[in-house]
């Protein structure tokens, strides 16, 4: 009888092993989000794609906000320029002073669309380390609110306009960053 | 580093966020792939090994063991004043967070919602492995059910109607069930009116039920009362069959949880809806959920589907074990074959217990705090009746590495000692020679439990 004991633990070992590993498997074979790569901050650089910030004028147009972009698409091509809505205080921040610090700096961008009730790219995790600092694009058919939990932040999201929010990933954990209307998961933010 | 955004766009102080998931905003980070294979080797091996090396013949006596404690204290601990005091403490300090829910402003400083998500549900499970079934006395429901007796000049024993031996533990399940769907699936779960009503209806039916059919409802009927009583099995400090109070090996005070009717549908909530809480808060899932048109329908059957799963493998592997360990032929102890999930059924609750560690022991600390500073203003008037207004939530302790390994140690440990349990229930049920392949389909059935846990946290 032990025998067989010890026989079916060399069978279901491996049996177990390989359905654990394939699940674990499956989960990393998630989808990123398209986002762009962590890039070093550029100060100099990157300040006229996000100079709108921190106060724009409220009627500027979407489309004449994209023209920057085109003009110095070379340091984030594909982010279109956000800017703060009236109501949250600051979403797009100054750039960081190049001082010391700033070679370590790190802008994790995340840029997120809701149409229809459906969220694309669909809802995954994003991984940052510890100190990055984040910054949220979402745009919304509808006008809805972002809420980064945990971190308990928020932004509004106009209709059909983009909206963000920057911070600072300064707390280890797994976050969930969703609309607050419409109650969707735009993906998990895990700080490591 | 201090970002240049840090910190900015923070709600505006009393803005009237509602918790839109829940409480807490933070979760765990998944642990490590290698934690986990490392966690289900050991689970797999260890099981293997114990299986040849643990006793032959059963060892744990049940309700039987046990040192009794030393009389002095065992008269303190039986005394009614101290089941008074106890009782008091339960009705102030639920009567306090009561104010909150009922009075209080539906914003996220109410207390409320922390009180009844994390301190009762959370916290009822510490204080029950250590003490043994606390619920019983600090239960505000029966306490005021006692109370009303003795207005009314009646026992709280007495009842109007018997309560039939075969419900059992029935209304704990359907309890327990509503609520972890509270918790898990009910929309706007942490506001106070949806928290209202769930309360309400809950004491409600129990007072009812219990001036129908007497105190003794709330021993087997009352979802939180068994809870407490079902992870108290764990606890050193017990009672013998004689009445007297003891410390016993904690597999001693597991193995004395007998059968029941509704006992495998109570241990199937408690497991099942713990990994629901993992699954359901992942991306695979929520990117399907969120998409569905009735979100609570598509939440309710999932997590019913995963509760389900649960019971009905155990069930299947414990009437193999029975077929397999010939458990009505020639057992030592003659047990219907249809008995078998429920003698086996106590061998789960230490395996859920490593679940709920796994999955709410940082919930319990960061939250756990901040329920008791909330609790200084229970009507959010500004008051600090607790001088705990400045005190802040203490969360350095709480690192990736430590809260990853200790989520799997607390896993393959409850698997440990569900295997142990279920050895010794097997050597007792079955004869000799069908010892071994009478406990091999739950020793499977084990295992997969612990690798679907170590999954959940990869999550």
């Amino acid at each position: 009888m032990r025998v067989r004991a010890r026989l079916s633990a060399v069978l279901v070992a491996p049996a177990c092993a390989l359905a654990l590993a394939a699940c674990g498997g499956g989960s990393d074979g998630e989808q990123p989000l398209a986002d762009t790569a962590p890039s070093p901050t550029a100060p100099t650089a990157s300040a006229p794609t996000l100079s709108p910030s921190p106060v724009p004028s409220p009627s500027a147009p979407a489309a004449g906000t994209s023209a920057p972009a085109a003009t110095s698409g070379s340091t984030t091509p594909r982010s279109t320029p956000t800017y703060a809505t009236p109501s949250a205080p600051v979403t797009v921040s100054p750039t960081p002073s190049g001082d010391a610090a700033a070679a370590d700096d790190l802008v994790r961008e995340v840029k997120v669309t809701v149409a229809g009730g459906k969220v694309t790219p669909p809802p995954s995790h994003v991984d940052v380390t510890k100190g990055t600092v984040v910054r949220i694009i979402v745009t919304s058919d509808v006008a809805d609110e972002m809420h980064v939990h945990g971190y308990d932040l928020e932004g509004e999201l106009p209709a059909g306009q983009p909206g963000s929010v920057e911070f600072t990933a300064n707390r280890t954990g797994s976050f969930e960053v969703e609309t607050h209307e419409s109650g969707l998961l735009l993906f998990q933010l895990l700080v490591k | 580093m201090t970002g240049p955004a840090a910190g900015t766009a923070l709600l505006p102080p009393g803005a009237d966020a509602v918790l839109a998931h829940g409480i807490g905003g933070r979760q765990d980070l998944p642990i490590p792939f290698s934690y986990a294979l490392t966690g289900a080797a050991l689970a797999l091996v260890l099981s293997f090994v114990l299986l040849g090396v643990l006793w032959r013949n059963p060892k744990l006596t049940g309700e039987r063991a046990g040192r009794p404690l030393p009389d002095g204290l065992a008269r303190v601990l039986d005394s009614p004043a101290f089941a008074w005091t106890l009782r008091i403490v339960g009705l102030v300090v639920s009567g306090w967070f009561a104010t909150s829910l009922l009075f209080g402003k539906d914003i996220a400083t109410n207390p409320a919602p922390y009180a009844i998500f994390i301190l009762l549900w959370v916290g009822i499970v510490p204080l029950s492995v250590l003490f043994g079934p606390v619920w019983r006395y600090l239960n505000p429901l029966r306490t005021l059910h006692a109370l009303l007796a003795a207005a009314m000049r009646t026992r709280p024993e007495d009842g109007l109607y018997p309560l039939s031996p075969r419900v059992a533990y029935w209304p704990a399940a359907v309890g327990l069930f509503a609520f972890v769907w509270l918790e898990l699936v009910a929309p706007d779960r942490a506001t106070l009116p949806v928290l209202r009503a769930w309360v309400a209806a809950y004491a409600g039916v129990h007072l009812i039920c219990a001036a129908v059919f007497g105190s003794r409802w709330f021993d087997r009927g009352d979802a939180f009362e068994v809870y407490s009583a079902f992870f108290g099995k764990l606890s050193p400090l017990g009672r013998r069959d004689d009445g007297r109070l003891v410390l016993r090996n904690p597999l001693d005070g597991m193995a004395s949880l007998r059968p029941a009717p509704g006992l495998v549908a109570v241990v199937a909530v408690m497991l099942g809806s713990t990994a629901w809480d993992s699954y359901s808060g992942s991306t695979r899932w929520v990117s399907y959920a969120q998409q569905a048109e009735h979100r609570t329908l598509v939440g309710t059957l999932g997590l019913l589907a995963a509760v389900v799963l649960v019971g009905l493998v155990l069930v299947a592997a414990a009437l193999l074990a029975g077929r397999l360990g010939h458990v009505a032929g020639s057992g030592r102890e003659r047990v219907p074959l249809w008995q078998m999930p429920g003698e086996f059924a106590h061998t789960i609750v230490p395996i859920a217990l490593g679940y709920v560690v796994a999955h709410y022991y940082s919930l319990f600390v960061l939250e756990g705090q901040r329920a008791v500073i909330l609790a200084t203003d229970p009507l959010q008037t500004g008051a600090d009746y607790l001088g705990l207004r400045d005190a802040s939530i203490q969360a350095s302790f709480i690192t990736p590495t430590s809260v990853s390994v200790l989520q799997v140690v607390a896993v393959v440990t409850g698997h440990i000692l569900g295997v142990v349990l279920a050895h010794d229930r097997g050597v007792r049920l079955f004869p000799h020679a069908r010892a071994v392949a009478g406990q091999l389909p739950l020793l499977v059935v084990m295992v997969g439990y612990t690798c679907a846990g170590l999954a959940l946290l990869l999550e």
